[in-house]
Parts: C-alpha cells; structure tokens; sequence
C-alpha cells in the first residue's frame, strides 16, 4: 500500500488519500464474491486487482486528468482525491447496505476467515499475504528496471517535459502507474478480511501505516518504501509486543498509534528518509 | 517542410510571442539569435507543444502541429534537445539512448543507437553510469544523441552550446552543422555563439521582444552592424 502511494507521489506529484478507499474496495469486491457466489477467498485477489485498478482510472481521467491540465496545484489534486475518497466512502456504505438488504447477510464487521486454510497451525493468508508481497516486489522490480514500460515510467517520474519530447505518451504511463498502484492496493485490501473485522472504514485506520511507509522511505523511493514497509511490520509487531512485556499489556491496544510515532520521528529527524540517506544512495 | 504563421504563444496569461513567422526548408539549418528573454525558448517550447499557443499557425509536413500533444509532435518526426534538463539523470546512458529510440518505433533501435554513438564516441565508455555523472559537455551530447536516436526529421536544438568551453562549443557547433549535412536532418538552432552558428547555418532570424526583426542569409545579418550591435552586442560575435 506504502509503495503504491510512493509510486503515485512520484509519477503524479499528488499525495493520494483515495488510496484508503482503494484498499475498502478491495476488501468488499473479496468479500462480495465469497458471500455472492461461493468464491475461494484468494481467487478474488486478481479481481480485485482489475477492478480497484479500474476505479483508479476512473478517478485518473475523470478528476486528476482533467485538473492537471488546468494547471492545478498538487494541493489542489490532494483534495481532489480526498473527495474522491469521501464519495467513495459513500458508496461502498450504500453497496453494504444494499448488499445486506439482497443477501441478508451482515455486510459490516465482518471477517472471512473461516474460509481460509490452515497451515503448520497458521492461517493461510499468513502464508500467501507474504508471498503476493515478495512476488509484487519482484514483479515490480522486473517492471520498473528491465522493461521499456518501466524505463519509460522512470523516465516520466524525473521529468514528464523530456519523456514527452522522445514520444512517452505521459499520459498513459500515468494511467498505468495508477493502475498498478490501485490495484495493489486492492489486492492488500481483497487480503484483509482474512485476518481481521472488514467494514466500510477499513482502509482509513490504515492511511497514517500507508504515508507512515512512503515517508519512512523518503516519499520518491519505490524501494525505500519496500524497506519503510519491513521496518513498519517490525515495529509494530515486535515493538509493540517488547513493549508489553516491558512496560504492561496495557499498551498492545495502542499499536496502531506506533506509525504516527514513526512518521513524527523520520520527519524530525531525517525528513528525506530511508532513500535521502547516503548509505542507501551507494547501495542503490 | 516547417512553416510558423503568425504566432502568438506564451505560458498563461503570459504572452511573449507576437506574430512570429518562420520556415525551415527541409533540409535547411536555421538559426534563431536574440538576446536574453527575446522569446527564442518560447519559440522552441511553442513549436514542440510545451507553451501556450493563442493564434497562428505551426505546420510541419503539412500539418497543424497545434493541436497535436508533445508526444504525438514527436511521432511526427520532430526532435527537440532543450536547454537545460535535457537528460535522465537516473537512468544509465544506454536507458536514455534505448528508451528515446524504442518510443520512435524506428525499426532498428539498436543501429540508431550506435549510429548516435558514431557521431558522439566519447559517449560509448560511459553506457552503464548513471546520466549524472556525465560532465556537462557529455550531458549536451548525450541530449543530443537522445533526439538523434528517434532518426528525427526536423531538429530543434535550444542552445546546445550552453556553459560549455570554447572548444566544446565549437565541437558542438560543428557536430550540428556534420548532422545536418551528412544525415539531412532539418534544424532549427536557438544559440548565444552568434557567430560560429552563423558559420553553419543557411538561414538566420533575429528575435527581439517577441518579434521577428530580421529574416535572411548570415551574410546579410553579418552585414548589418547596426543590428548586431545594437541586439547581439553582448554575445559572442
């Protein structure tokens, strides 16, 4: 989700709070498809993919388009898509309600993960979240730096003028870098439900982890994010549960807080991040 | 061949070109002089889609530039090598070469590339660095090859001489002049270095205040005194 949100910041310039609704749709087109029609939960990921993806586009060329040839201000194209967010919002408790009222199942709340595997005494999702995380990582790796498509995508984040002039239709390079972003984002959403409580508000409790990741890794490194993503999980996790053992249990309700801790810390203390950092520089 | 008529451009509500026209016969090299702020960037920028068009004409080949987009501009076989921010300084050299060539769908990008690089050889031990490493006589050659690569049939080449060395520049100058004579590609050079780009070319215009003041041969600019004095003083004449 970080990366995604580092990936638009790069390539559009615009910090994109509809990025929670994406992983809120996500969550819901998974959850749709197992309540409606039986579905494995795992084979509404690339579903949710496409579809997250799509909507995307949708706010792409119907809202950011249109504004950026206007000239509008990134502050301007930052409340553009907190508006899209909000209707969004709106939707999806319109499509709950609905969906609720033709199922009559609760469409709010609620977990999938009885419909999940075990392994090793593990859920599933445990398993696959980790492999769609390292294999998105790969795959976007092997996008971004062997293929024409990511040379051209690199070429618009440095400067959309120049890509212009040797003939990137910019334009749809962006398109594309919403798309992928969207629609990780929707498959990270499509995964949630598996591990825990799925309601129309999901993805806002995760927007302070998703910014938390992309300033962690300096907000214009797609790799950096990778490193702010692990670094976040670790501090969350394992953080939180040292700090339980050390100060009192009172504290593990607070986890959610530690990402705003984090992005505070990075922000005063080395506001570039991971990828502003010279040691990260050369190994790059 | 390219034709501006009665151009009026500008960035907004900025208008900084007043009824500029122009030809560039294919083939032929042009030079556009000025002094600072006299509109020549804007003139480049106006042609390629980067600036604001307000009224006029620019056709190239026959067709109405103005209402095509940068990239469609330069599917027409249109290259414009700008001042400054002219590379990709995070990609490699090879990157900017290859991905230049594969946006032009030439049908084999990896001839034009070498053929980029017999016309710039100092560029073909640096093909791994990153771009930004490169020197800034390195960089103008390698913003050059990266127009150069797209087999363009029209050039648009805004100062390229830029905060090079006197010997660099002329190196440059001569280069352009190689690409115009030997490959036919038609260009138009923006330059300070008035007179070695007056050397090269077969036509010159002088742009003063957002208007064309003087259209003819170099011979006939080198001619005028007045004028050289009077708008070209300052620049290396």
């Amino acid at each position: 989700m970080g990366v995604g949100v580092t990936l638009l910041y790069k390539t559009s310039k615009v910090p994109n709070f509809a990025h929670a609704s994406f992983v809120t749709l996500g969550g819901y087109v998974n959850f749709s498809l197992v309540s409606a029609f039986g579905w494995n939960p795992y084979l509404g990921l690339p579903v949710a993919f496409v579809l997250v993806g799509g909507e995307s586009l949708l706010l792409f060329f119907l809202v950011l388009e249109p504004l950026r040839k206007k000239k509008a201000s990134v502050a301007f194209l930052m409340i553009a898509t907190l508006a899209w967010h909000i209707a969004i919002l709106g939707f999806l408790g319109a499509y709950a309600d609905s969906l609720e009222t033709l199922l009559r199942i609760t469409t709010r709340n609620v977990i999938l993960s009885r419909f999940d595997f075990t392994f090793a005494g593990l859920p599933g999702v445990f398993f696959v979240s980790v492999t769609v995380t390292v294999g998105a990582a790969v795959a976007l790796y092997f996008i971004i730096e062997h293929t024409n498509i990511g040379i051209a995508l690199r070429a618009c984040m440095e400067n959309q003028n120049l890509a212009a002039s040797i003939g990137i239709n910019t334009t749809r390079m962006l398109a594309i870098a919403w798309f992928l972003a969207a629609g990780l984002a929707g498959v990270a959403g499509a995964l949630l439900p598996l591990w825990t409580l799925l309601n129309t508000s999901s993805g806002d409790t995760l927007i302070a982890a998703m910014f938390c990741v992309s300033i962690l890794g300096g907000l214009e490194s797609l790799y950096g994010a990778f490193a702010g993503g692990l670094i976040l999980a670790f501090a969350q996790i394992v953080g939180t549960t040292i700090l339980a053992k050390t100060v009192g249990t009172w504290i593990s309700p607070y986890e959610p807080v530690m990402p705003l801790i984090l992005m505070a810390l990075v922000l005063m203390t080395n506001p570039k991040g991971i990828g502003g950092m010279k040691v990260w520089r050369r190994f790059k | 061949m390219f034709e501006a008529s009665l151009l009026n451009s500008g960035y907004g509500k900025l208008h900084i070109l007043n009824d500029v026209s122009m030809t560039c016969e294919t083939g032929d090299l042009v030079v556009v002089l000025g002094p600072n702020g006299s509109g020549k960037t804007t003139l480049l920028n106006s042609i390629f889609g980067f600036a604001d068009v307000f009224s006029g004409t620019i056709r190239f080949d026959g067709e109405d530039l103005s209402r095509l987009a940068s990239h469609q501009i330069s599917s027409r076989g249109v290259g414009y090598t700008m001042q400054i921010s002219n590379i990709f300084s995070a990609l490699t050299v090879e990157e900017n070469l290859t991905i230049s060539a594969a946006m032009a769908h030439v049908p084999d990008p990896k001839k034009n590339v070498s053929n980029a690089l017999e016309i710039f050889p100092r560029l073909k031990g640096f093909l791994g660095r990153k771009a930004e490493t490169l020197s800034g006589g390195e960089r103008q050659m390698l913003a050059m090859s990266i127009t150069l690569v797209k087999s363009p049939k029209l050039m648009l080449l805004d100062e390229p001489t830029g905060g090079l060395s006197p010997l660099l520049t002329t190196k440059i100058i001569e280069t352009v002049g190689q690409i115009n004579r030997d490959l036919g590609v038609s260009v138009i050079l923006v330059e300070q270095n008035v007179r070695k780009a007056l050397q090269v070319a077969k036509k010159a215009y002088l742009l003063v205040s957002g208007k064309i003041i003087f259209e003819g041969t170099p011979s006939e600019l080198l001619g005028k005194e007045d004028l050289l004095k009077l708008y070209l003083g300052a620049m290396r004449v």
